[in-house]
């Protein structure tokens, strides 16, 4: 986890208050693969697995100052960290709270341009999410850049050409530009870390040593909130939507005698 | 019957083995076990963390700072 790596651990110290929240359960929570203290790790891009890891940096009264979703590589949290930093300031500051929230919202947005070639580099959305995004709400996902080059990632084997979407650094200040000095308890966890798949899992425990993963990763415990997809097999009335599928799942191929 | 427990023994045992055998070797961009957990136990001696909300504005307010709250499936000092 970037959270320890010593230039972020001496920041953290110097700097910041810390607490962690189990969100097992909650209904904004993914699910992912569960992984032991002593298990292996693996770093990823930022922004990855938004639903299972959100980085909150708040206020002390509780007002949200920044949030990241998913993993960040320790370089760029303690941009953002420093940044949140200078979000505070603005918080703490003299003025209204309407002037407080244009500030916001205009540095937030202004942040995206100093990011470095290499942290966004970083953060280009894992394939599986752009691919998800794609599949899901290819006219209505404000993740996707280019409606027509995002729709080339459904096509089989299809990858995602340059500036079919925004890198996670570009969708992370743009949603959190439209939720200036939000306090905690009214911010809409699930809205804003709403993007690709809600399972992620790397399988970093099931992986030979060529990084293959083996086959024995789909017996895997797991860790968080699955949706629960059994109702949609039924009617708002209570009957089998699928008669079909229905029959299939319990055993019933073909009739006759 | 037999053939469900059958399975799920066997799936029990592919599980464990694959968690036992995992520290040996790391895989290429894998941290291995034994400094991740290296990594887990200095995050957690280094910084007091804490895990009800309103302690830690408690702690951020008397100290001037803001708070970097973490929301994780699992917990930092454990299984995640």
């Amino acid at each position: 986890m970037s959270l320890s790596n010593e230039s972020v651990l001496s920041y953290l110290k110097n700097n910041y208050v810390c607490g962690t929240f189990d969100i097992t359960g909650q209904p904004y929570a993914g699910v992912s693969g569960r992984h032991e203290i002593n298990g292996n790790a693996v770093r990823t891009t930022n922004g990855a697995g938004p639903h299972n890891i959100q980085m909150f940096v708040l206020a002390s009264d509780g007002t949200v100052l920044h949030c990241l979703p998913g993993y960040w590589d320790s370089q760029d949290l303690l941009e953002e960290l420093s940044f949140a930093q200078q979000l505070n300031q603005v918080w703490l500051s003299s003025g209204s709270l309407e002037q407080k929230r244009q500030t916001f919202s205009r540095m937030q947005l202004a942040h995206i341009a100093k990011h470095p070639p290499a942290m966004v580099a970083r953060s280009q959305m894992q394939g599986f999410d752009q691919q998800f995004e794609a599949r899901t709400r290819l006219n209505t996902s404000d993740t996707i850049l280019n409606t027509a080059l995002a729709a080339q990632t459904l096509q089989m084997g299809g990858r995602a050409p340059a500036g079919a979407f925004k890198t996670t650094d570009v969708i992370m200040h743009e949603r959190m530009a439209q939720r200036p000095f939000m306090p905690y308890t009214q911010f809409d966890v699930m809205a804003y870390s709403d993007y690709g798949k809600t399972k992620y899992d790397k399988h970093e425990d099931y992986r030979n040593a060529r990084g293959q993963v083996d086959s024995s990763a789909r017996y895997a415990p797991e860790l968080g909130t699955k949706p629960d997809n059994r109702r949609s097999a039924y009617s708002p009335d209570g009957r089998i939507k699928s008669v079909s599928s229905y029959l299939n799942r319990h055993g019933v191929k073909s009739f006759g005698p | 019957m037999r053939l469900f427990k059958v399975t799920t023994l066997f799936a029990l045992a592919i599980t464990l083995i694959g968690t036992l055998s995992n520290a040996a070797n790391a895989a290429p961009g894998v941290i291995d076990g034994r400094d991740a957990r290296t990594n887990v136990d200095n995050l957690t001696k280094q910084v007091y963390w804490f895990n009800r909300l309103r302690d830690a504005e408690d702690s951020a307010r008397q100290k001037g700072k803001p708070l970097l709250w973490v929301h994780m499936l699992g917990k930092i000092d454990g299984a995640t």
